[in-house]
């Protein structure tokens, strides 16, 4: 008996050894985790399905994807917090206005020695996103052969949602049919969203716009104004262009056309509440679910400067603290390829970022919307490429400038008052 | 030999060793307070020789050879003091081996990494869910076959039951073994799948493997265990001829052990570090200067002008008052300042006023009252971020419900009501507008509230003497004068309370905030829901200022402390007075 | 006659109660019941204005292979027929007849016959058109209409109007596929698991360290017993955000950061839940202790086997605030876990997560709040006393 209870205490000590050969903190080889935003559960499921892919290929890399927190619950602040922490995936996405941000607390690396290794190409890419990912910090321009902070995941950019039943009632003219014909304007648009908003009934708005930079900010740069001077130094939303383009988006507000601005207008648009919805391509794979209503996409109206859509991107970049920044360079290369970036604008809800042909017919033959070519007309008309500040702090210019923004069109500020204040009142985002 | 004897044999060998230990507990202990003292020796030659292995402590490179030296030296009186029967040395020999047990099984997790054990756990937890269920739903069963027995008892005693209770307890039986049944299974389940044993084979491998060092750390633990049951024993305690409240003394230093040494850790140490860096500019890696009270001045920083005059460089106009022009260093932290103060002035009252109304009225006892007591604290249980989002949905300003029900209620008054309609759409900006954000944030906060105001009131009304109402009813009072001159006096301590407590609650906002505003800035609109907690949110861990955002945290620990010693005196008071 | 008046009196004083507490109950239950509702809504469901209560699903036939939503079509005859949707965004012409002007309709130009005639209407020259019967009409216009197909009779032309005039089809349904979709939604499913292992563990750690601090402080003099005991209840004041910041400091350092072990350990130990069964502890006669001692009996059988069983009510209260605590916490878990990290994820900062992710299906969002308060709410009602005691212990006696 005591015998047995021996061998029994042996055999159990050896398979504790045995068993804990794996122990707890098992060290395996190019083990990397990459992060994105995703708006919705299919946009995570195929980042997933691309890890799962890459890593099966066997070129080194093993990846664990992470569906990162959502626009709404601050995902890049939560980042911030994750990279001060230390347990910051490798490999992450950011929007493009935070780049600088990072790069200049230190929080990504510069990758442009580890590109220079391997075939990487900047010119495969749009110039608007790769000019802003080659700045040198230190002189805040681009200096190509020196930075390199990511890649360009992919590019979107800003059209119209229609609800064309609305629109139908209100007894307008078709406002795809007018873009053909070179007659959608400020004043068409006006005309129509105050006519949606007159034979809606109760509550049927005319427009909606989201409650950030870059609803107020189309109007600002078609008007011919800017955020800021040329060099983005300053600010510039008081320039007189800058000024009659927010102006005009303030009438709209105050003749009651729009969904009271900072609500989410996506729910009333969805309900059926709203004529003309301003967004991205993003909420494209939402808008299919529509089935309440008949809908399409038109270009945004051009006000006195054509063109100047946004053209919105975000880009990989490298955690400062990642253990493999070879390997890290390599996921991203893989995350930008011709392969990747088709499986996800398949998804319809981003426009690949590199200039491939076969890339935008990919992307041209997702519908509906029957009018996809809307988007790449708007990428191609000279559009206005987001941009983070480098000489300056992004976050800090879109709080000031959304405030001020936010009061004069929710009526608590006037338009003067707002000439001659905001970009004192920005000016913090200056160092000044 | 049945498992059940088989376990209390083993607890009598276990018992047996200690025993043994106790017996020779004057000879063994001071031997092991002599190697500690080697052990402690060691460590202080190693880490003049080897400044690697301090590891975190190496910048205090001196300090800590010092304190491993002296720790040693201490370690040889006691173990002497131990051998010549001194009570001090035994109290000293057990909070050395109590701190003991605390750094090595410390040292143990940490190196052996332990801390991912918690996420196997979690993996193990979350495949073997089924089985929990399956437990969860046999309790629910039995506890519901045993109310059905015990209403089937009502009236009759336990051992006398009337045939026919009886017979009708029999199905109800059955039932309750079935529930009984049910539970086995799901605990069979449950083990099957979450297979403790792997977890256990893992814990233990990762002793040894990668670093065995961990295995030794729990090794000197469990001798140091050992080590303080001899030192309790009957031997020791004869030896330094203890007497009974010395044991007493010594046994409450024991049980507090584990919660003193819990509080230091994650409370009182992380407080003074707290106030430590209040003191420093500091972005939690690379910069750290200390600037002694700038990050209060830079906080609070305020400076009075008459109209027409400048600021000094830094000062940014925050209000005028009577004629006076105020500025402030931080115009944000006394915007969140002047939110709260506005949110205390509009959401307390609206959690305690209907509170109180509601209590009385429950109290009446009316059959079904209670119904309603549990129906208004749901809120308050369900959790804030839950229902903050729900919140969210209905406070859409064209689709939500909230402002179509004020929009329905509008139309209904207008058939009512004499005079200029009220508008028959209405679109208030809840989420979108400065004038209205805080607002919002008001009514989730108040109906999240009131419910458990209202449980706190009536608790406050049971406890007031029915004398004082039957005296009232012989002076002929009528309700309201019941209420106003008897009820309103007596709760007036459990009033003062209630306000206190959900003053500090509401100094304390953030979830509410963090869930209802949008898009992405946190106090959106225009800062207009910008609280003070929130503040020091975006401080510390969107701009990394921990400094500053120490010391925001310091100046609103100041603030609830006034509120509360304001409460803790007049409670003294009231006790005084009884 | 006095009788009668005070028993009127108190009968309508009665009703007020009741209508007041009614009101107010309502009040507090309608943005659950929404919820509820809306949890088990349809995406297009949830997205109607205005806003109903019940959750309706539109019913559909398959036509083609593809789904086709049911609408309501008054008839000639006064009847309601019942057409399925085939097509959206159908460019169509408006036509008013020649013969009677108050005939008009909505079709494509095929299914008119040109009679290559024109006519003059409202000072304009629009073509002459014709049906099978031979009528004439005029075409005035074009709009982009649905096109409806007659469920009954699928040889019939199909039918043209503007969807929004319609009526769908639609009858009252519970979508309970929302909560398995919700669960499935990145890892909601492993957050509640994580809740629940963080709860229970975080219940059991505080109960026991407050069980042996609390008997101490009650039962135990020793030196420096009352300062210490004064201090404890001074921390009770201390809100958790002060020590927010040096606490992510020390997890960092100790590199317990992102790890559900960061969840637990720190808030085993529970100032209040110790001060709490202090105070209840102090209630046990001494007589009973005393008596365990003269056998021999030690501290530590003492309070488990005498102190313990006597204190179920104070455990109760107990394990319901740790447990709401734990349950609900979300400050913490939000900065201490990684965006992402699944594995470490619990319900209240998911649930934030999830609001954000699932902007485009409230329906979802509402499903997933339902699933994360249902625990604490079902724990309560089994337990009303127990929470209601937590309530009132909360200060009343200290």
């Amino acid at each position: 008996m005591r015998l047995n209870k021996k061998a029994i205490a042996v055999a159990l000590g050896s398979a504790l050894l045995l068993s804990g050969c794996a122990g707890l903190d098992t060290a395996e080889p190019a083990k990397l985790t990459w992060m994105t935003r995703p708006d919705n559960q299919a946009e995570a499921d195929v980042y997933a399905s691309i890890s799962d892919e890459i890593t099966a290929q066997n070129i080194g890399l093993n990846l664990t994807y992470k569906a990162g927190n959502s626009e709404g619950s601050s995902y890049q602040d939560k980042l911030k917090t994750d990279i001060a922490a230390g347990t910051a995936p490798d490999v992450f996405w950011i929007p493009g206005t935070d780049i600088a941000d990072f790069a200049k607390a230190g929080l990504i690396l510069n990758m442009r020695d580890e590109a220079k290794k391997t075939d990487h190409k900047d010119s495969d890419f749009y110039e608007g996103p790769m000019a802003s990912l080659t700045v040198d910090p230190a002189t805040g321009q681009p200096n190509a052969d020196t930075h390199l902070w990511g890649l360009p995941r992919d590019v979107s950019t800003f059209a119209l949602y229609l609800n064309l039943d609305l629109i139908q009632k209100a007894g307008v003219e078709d406002p795809r049919e007018l873009a053909k014909a070179g007659k959608w304007d400020w004043a068409a648009f006006e005309k129509t969203a105050a006519a949606i908003t007159k034979a809606g009934g109760a509550g049927v708005k005319g427009f909606g716009a989201g409650g950030w930079w870059a609803n107020w900010g189309y109007f600002v740069n078609s008007g011919g104004g800017s955020f800021f001077n040329a060099d983005r130094t300053a600010c510039a939303l008081d320039s007189d262009a800058s000024v009659a383009g927010l102006s005009y988006m303030k009438g709209l507000y105050d003749n009651g056309y729009g969904v009271k601005y900072g609500e989410d207008a996506e729910p009333p648009f969805k309900a059926g509440q709203v004529g003309m919805f301003i967004n991205g391509r993003w909420a494209t794979p939402g808008a299919r679910e529509i089935k309440n209503f008949a809908w399409d996409v038109v270009n945004l109206p051009t006000g006195p400067t054509a063109g100047k859509n946004w053209q919105f991107w975000g880009a990989y970049v490298v955690n400062a603290k990642t253990k493999n920044p070879a390997a890290a360079f390599k996921l991203v290369q893989q995350l930008t390829s011709v392969d990747v970036q088709g499986k996800i604008s398949e998804l319809g809800a981003n426009i690949p970022s590199r200039k491939s042909q076969a890339a935008i017919d990919k992307f041209l033959g997702f519908t509906p919307p029957e009018n996809n070519q809307a988007f790449v007309d708007a990428i191609s008309n000279d559009p206005v490429a987001e941009g983070p500040l480098w000489q300056g702090n992004w976050p800090a210019f879109d709080k000031a400038a959304g405030d001020a923004v936010s009061a004069l069109f929710n009526g608590t500020r006037t338009i003067d008052d707002f000439k001659a204040k905001v970009c004192t009142e920005a000016s913090g985002a200056f160092g000044g | 030999m049945n498992f059940l004897e088989r376990w209390q044999n083993r607890r009598k060998k276990t018992s047996r060793i200690i025993r043994l230990l106790s017996n020779k507990a004057v000879t063994i202990t001071p031997v092991w307070h002599f190697a500690l003292a080697g052990l402690l020796m060691v460590a202080a030659v190693l880490s003049v020789l080897l400044p690697s292995t301090l590891g975190p402590l190496a910048g205090f490179g001196l300090a800590a050879t010092a304190l491993c030296a002296g720790l040693g030296i201490l370690q040889v009186f006691i173990a002497i003091g131990l051998k010549r029967g001194s009570g001090w040395s035994r109290r000293a020999a057990l909070v050395t081996n109590i701190l003991f047990i605390a750094i090595a099984s410390f040292l143990a997790f940490q190196i052996a990494k332990w801390i991912l054990l918690f996420n196997l756990i979690g993996d193990a937890f979350y495949k073997a869910f089924g089985g929990l269920a399956i437990v969860v739903l046999g309790i629910a069963w039995w506890v519901v076959a045993v109310r059905i027995a015990k209403r089937i008892h009502d009236g009759s005693s336990e051992i006398e039951i009337s045939p026919k209770a009886a017979r009708r307890l029999r199905p109800v039986k059955v039932l309750k073994r079935v529930g009984q049944v049910i539970v086995l299974a799901g605990i069979l389940v449950w083990v099957i799948q979450f297979n403790p044993f792997t977890l256990m084979f893992v814990a233990l491998g990762a002793l040894f493997v990668p670093n065995p060092l961990a295995a030794v750390f729990v090794l000197l633990a469990i001798l140091s265990i050992l080590m303080m049951r001899a030192l309790l024993g009957e031997i020791m305690s004869r030896h330094v001829s203890a007497n009974q409240s010395e044991e007493e003394k010594l046994a409450g230093w024991l049980f507090v052990a584990p919660s003193l040494l819990g509080f230091m850790a994650f409370l009182a140490g992380p407080l003074l570090y707290s106030l430590v860096m209040s003191f420093f500019d500091w972005n939690g890696s690379s910069r750290m200067t200390f600037v002694g009270f700038d990050n209060y001045f830079g906080t609070l920083g305020l400076q009075v002008v008459s109209n027409g005059d400048a600021f000094n460089v830094g000062f940014t106009k925050i209000a005028d008052i009577f004629g006076l022009t105020v500025g402030a260093l931080d115009p944000l932290f006394w915007r969140s300042m002047y939110n709260i103060a506005i949110f205390l002035v509009t959401a307390v009252p609206l959690a305690v006023v209907p509170a109180l109304i509601l209590a009385t009225l429950i109290e009446l006892r009316l059959p079904g009252s209670k119904v309603f007591r549990a129906i208004f604290f749901i809120p308050s249980v369900a959790g804030v971020i839950g229902v903050t989002l729900i919140w969210k949905q209905m406070l859409n300003s064209s689709v939500g419900f909230f402002n179509y029900a004020i929009q329905e209620i509008f139309i209904m008054l207008n058939f009512v009501l004499p005079g200029d309609p009220l508008p028959t759409r209405v679109e208030i900006g809840w989420l979108s507008t400065e004038q209205w954000a805080l607002a919002a944030v008001v009514v989730v906060f108040a109906w999240s509230q009131f419910g458990f105001n209202t449980v706190l009131f009536i608790a406050g009304l049971q406890s007031i003497s029915k004398e004082l109402y039957e005296a009232a009813e012989l002076d002929g009072a009528n309700s309201f004068q019941k209420f106003r001159n008897v009820t309103l006096p007596a709760l007036k301590p459990t009033t003062f309370f209630v306000t206190a407590t959900t003053v500090i609650l509401a100094l304390q906002l953030f979830d509410i905030v963090f869930a209802l505003n949008q898009p992405n800035v946190v106090g959106f609109p225009n800062n207009a829901t910008l609280t003070p907690v929130v503040y020091l949110y975006q401080l510390g861990f969107q701009q990394g200022e921990f400094g500053r955002a120490s010391a925001v945290a310091w100046i609103l620990f100041a603030v609830i402390f006034i509120f509360t010693l304001i409460q803790f005196n007049r409670q003294k008071k009231e006790a005084e007075a009884i | 006659m006095a009788k009668s008046v005070s028993l009127v009196r108190n009968l309508s004083s009665k009703i007020l109660t009741y209508l007041i507490l009614g009101v107010t109950g309502i009040l507090v239950l309608i943005p659950f019941l929404l919820a509820i509702s809306g949890s088990v809504k349809t995406v297009d469901d949830v997205f109607t204005y205005p806003p109903r209560f019940l959750p309706y699903s539109a019913t559909s036939i398959e036509i083609d292979g593809k789904e086709a939503p049911l609408f309501e079509i008054p008839m000639e005859d006064g009847s309601i027929g019942e057409f399925a949707r085939v097509k959206q965004g159908v460019t169509v012409r408006q036509w008013v007849g020649i013969e009677d002007p108050a005939v008009k309709f909505l079709a494509p130009k095929e299914q008119l016959q040109d009679t290559g005639k024109t006519i003059e209407l409202d000072g304009e020259t629009v073509g002459v058109f014709s049906d099978a019967a031979g009528k004439s009409f005029a075409n005035v216009g074009s709009a982009i209409v649905g096109a409806y197909q007659d469920a009954s009779d699928p040889s019939a032309p199909l039918y043209y109007a503007p969807s929004a005039d319609l009526k769908p089809v639609e009858s009252v349904s519970a979508e309970i596929g929302n909560f398995g979709e919700v669960l499935a939604l990145n890892g909601f499913d492993r957050s509640i698991t994580n809740t629940v292992l963080v709860t229970i563990l975080v219940v059991s750690g505080q109960l026991f360290t407050s069980i042996l601090g609390g008997y101490a402080f009650a039962r135990l003099r020793f030196k420096g017993r009352d300062s210490i005991f004064l201090v404890w209840l001074g921390s009770i004041m201390i809100p958790f955000v002060v020590v927010i910041i040096p606490l992510f400091q020390l997890m960092v350092g100790i590199d317990w950061v992102n790890n559900l072990g960061s969840l637990v350990l720190p808030f085993v130990f529970s100032a209040y839940g110790t001060f709490l069964m202090r105070q209840f502890f102090v209630t046990i006669p001494k007589e009973l202790e005393e008596a365990a001692l003269i056998d021999g009996a030690s501290r530590w059988t003492i309070l488990w086997k005498i102190f313990v069983p006597l204190s179920i009510p104070a455990i109760a209260t107990l394990t319901t605030f740790a447990f709401l605590y734990a349950w609900n916490s979300f400050l913490w878990p939000l900065i201490v876990i990684d965006s992402g990290n699944q594995a470490a994820s619990v319900l209240a900062p998911a649930l934030s997560v999830l609001g954000g992710r699932g902007a485009d299906s409230p329906n979802l969002i509402l499903a997933g709040i339902i699933l994360a308060i249902a625990a604490p709410i079902a724990v309560f009602i089994f337990a009303q006393r127990a929470f209601v005691e937590n309530a009132q212990s909360s200060g009343l006696k200290g």
